[in-house]
């Protein structure tokens, strides 16, 4: 199972975090991700394998404050 | 009058009397609330040119139309007064429950003249005011003064905005304080308050602002409960705003070294997430989601943080809540720093002693460049060895600061009056009539450089929406709300051309009139946040029951602008202080993706002239013509 954005999502060998994002709808361009404090820059989207049960953080470069 | 407590209160210090005004309907939906309503005051009632901490100076407090509802976002103040930091206009928001708590004590806002003869506060209950001796309240920290006052008037729900040591003394970037640990940062405008022997303001009631239509505004609530959880600002309860830091450093865009470079190489020691982890109070039992997030009244959101530090040479009190974004970076990587709970330490000092973050850290990043460049010695900083990355430097010049002694006394002037006393490190500034920059980086997003320059009260990153929101692969997630504003051209952020112009002027207008509705530029806007423009109108509509426009609320926006303007014109600031400190146009930043970056002056001077052209002001000297006052309602201003 994968944590993402305050739900679990099933895993499984191989996953990367495009498929990831494909998977829960989620077309917004991203800068970067957390994966058990680990940090994956978008460049690597599409290669970086996700293990399983891990918790992944979202990272965007818009906002304020 | 739905939304509007209908009641204004004026109070005179010197003869403590207090008088209560009830402005008509016509008034308020012309000036709305929150900054428009206290810029109205500024300008018709001060004299121009008066020292900033003259007993003239008007100290305007007001909430809004929506403040008080059960909707999030809605619970904020907007603080106004001649600036003593940039010696413009001053303006400043905050959220918490104070604000609500103004509005159920039968107050829209407080406009406050003159000076005490000595330290009073100002206690407002139930639609009667009282003028009390604070003597015995002076010199205290925040969170011993909010104890005492609690005690002495019996009662634990009383809401309290007040100043600090920092204020008290007159540092020029001191802060008001509320709940210990919300801040009206910017300007300077805790520094008025203590010129006016003012230490704080105590409110409590039990009225309640009425709605129009409550059944759309119930919805409007119910909508963003709902949607929270899959919006762009969902991850705010557990990760804060301090969540930006990597955000900012994958983009280039993460100021440090006193903005001489836009990555910092320890930027996840002192990201959001890692606060999460390792110091938001109880962190240590797995409880941090629920003890270690704070909210304002009524706020689904929950952005605030609460820290607990109770070992390692930096203990820090929860009471003081826990750092933002913008003050994780100017205590961290401004300063080369990456010790977290030390930038923790350095937020609590800032909320006890009442300081503004940005300007406190940034003022101290500027000391520490300009002595590792050897322009200040050690007998100007009386011993203190400046070098970034030197935590304990940092804390303790926060100290020095906030009391003002020692080499604390040059820099509690702010960066640029330092700089002007000691004739030294004139280059090394980041300010923006004389405000040091917060941390979003012009050489980055390129619409700032424009915003923080023509913005009436210096650099500020809360008066626009961001280039990289603009950007064509972002834009498309927020075309429907950008087309609301009549926004449909996207630009790549490192563009200033005339639409890119139209963008930052077009959402300024937008972000002056959240600070008219005093609404929270998180919870509210026009790109990422989680209610949209559409949904602004909308909740106006049913709150006050006017049928207005969207345009007749940007034109609430724009008024209090070029009433900002109109009032900077008097004060003999106009063009010549629409600019960037040179920093940014000669000294490329150093490092990773943004190595090179720079504002270049010539386009940034054509954008500057269209802004002006677009917005109908002078196009050389940036003031407001006549036709355009007029246009707005404003023609009263001229002679003003």
């Amino acid at each position: 199972m994968i944590r993402v954005k305050n739900r679990d999502i099933a895993w499984h060998a191989g996953i990367t975090i495009t498929e990831l994002l494909e998977k829960i709808h989620d077309s917004f361009p991203y800068a970067a991700a957390l994966i058990n404090e680990q940090y994956v820059g978008r460049s690597e989207f599409d290669s970086f394998r996700i293990p399983d049960g891990v918790e992944i953080i979202l990272i965007s470069a818009v906002g304020g404050g | 009058m739905a939304g509007y407590m209908g009641k204004i209160l004026h109070v005179n210090l010197f003869d403590r009397t207090t008088t209560v005004e009830s402005p008509d309907e016509a008034f308020y939906r012309k000036y709305m609330g929150g900054s428009g309503l206290n810029l109205y005051y500024l300008l018709r009632d001060m004299a121009p040119g008066l020292d900033a901490f003259d007993p003239g100076n008007i100290l305007a407090i007001s909430a809004g139309v929506t403040t008080g509802l059960p909707v999030s976002g809605q619970s904020r103040i907007t603080i106004s007064a001649k600036s003593p930091l940039t010696g413009a206009v001053g303006d400043s928001q905050s959220g918490g429950y104070w604000p609500a708590e103004l509005k159920f004590s039968g107050f829209d806002a407080v406009i406050i003249k003159g000076r005490a003869s000595a330290p009073v506060y100002l206690w407002i209950h139930d639609g009667e005011a009282e003028i009390k001796d604070a003597g015995h309240l002076w010199g205290q920290i925040t969170g011993d003064a909010e104890q005492q006052i609690k005690e002495e008037l019996g009662d634990e729900k009383v809401k309290i905005l007040q100043i600090g040591p920092g204020g008290e003394n007159q540092v020029r970037f001191a802060a008001v304080i509320s709940m210990s640990n919300r801040a009206n940062g910017r300007t300077g405008m805790g520094a008025v308050m203590g010129s006016k022997n003012l230490k704080a303001v105590v409110v409590r009631g039990k009225q309640r602002p009425q709605t129009a239509d409550r059944t759309t505004v119930n919805e409007l609530a119910k909508w963003g409960a709902k949607t929270y959880p899959d919006s762009m600002v969902a991850g705010m309860d557990l990760y804060g705003t301090a969540s930006a830091v990597l955000g900012m450093q994958a983009a280039g865009g993460l100021p440090s070294y006193n903005f001489s470079s836009g990555v910092f190489d320890q930027a996840q020691k002192i990201d959001g997430t890692t606060m999460t982890k390792t110091i938001l109070k109880g962190c240590g039992t797995g409880e941090q989601n629920r003890l270690g997030i704070d909210t304002c009244f009524g706020c689904v959101v929950k952005c605030k943080r609460v820290v607990e530090i109770t070992d390692g040479p930096y203990p820090v009190d929860p009471v003081y809540g826990g750092p933002e974004y913008e003050t994780v970076a100017t205590f961290g990587s401004y300063c080369g720093i990456d010790d977290l709970p030390a930038i923790a330490k350095a937020n609590e000092l800032c909320n006890k002693y009442g300081l503004d973050t940005i300007s406190c850290g940034a003022t101290i990043a500027w000391a520490m460049e300009a002595f590792e460049a050897g322009e200040l010695t050690l007998e100007e900083t009386e011993g203190l060895e400046l070098r970034f990355g030197d935590a304990q430097a940092m804390l303790d010049l926060t100290e020095l600061i906030a009391k003002r002694e020692g080499f604390g006394r040059i820099l509690a002037e702010g960066s640029a009056r330092a700089a002007g006393q000691l004739g030294k490190g004139e280059r090394f500034l980041i300010t923006c009539k004389n405000q040091e920059s917060p941390a979003h980086m012009p050489q980055h997003k390129k619409s700032m450089a424009l915003i923080y320059a023509v913005n009436p009260f210096g650099a500020d990153h809360q008066s626009s929406e961001h280039d990289t929101e603009y950007e064509q692969e972002v834009f498309e997630h927020f075309s429907e709300r950008l087309a609301f504003l009549g926004l449909a051209d996207p630009q790549p952020a490192a563009a200033l051309n005339a639409a890119k112009v139209s963008y930052a002027r077009k959402t300024q207008q937008l972000m002056s009139l959240m600070d008219s509705l005093n609404l929270c530029q998180f919870v509210w806007g026009s790109t990422w946040q989680l209610y949209g423009p559409e949904q602004t109108l909308a909740f106006v509509r049913a709150v006050t029951g006017w049928e207005v426009s969207m345009e007749e609320l940007l034109q609430v926006g724009e008024r209090r602008l070029n009433m900002m303007r109109r009032f900077n014109a008097r004060e003999g600031i106009a063009a010549a202080q629409d600019t960037l400190p040179e920093k940014f146009f000669n000294a490329p930043l150093k490092g990773g993706l943004s190595e090179g970056w720079k504002v270049d002056k010539q386009e940034f001077e054509a954008a500057r002239s269209e802004y002006y052209r677009q917005c109908g002001w002078d196009e050389t000297t940036g003031i407001p013509a006549p036709e355009t006052l007029k246009r707005l309602g404003l023609a009263w201003s001229i002679e003003k």
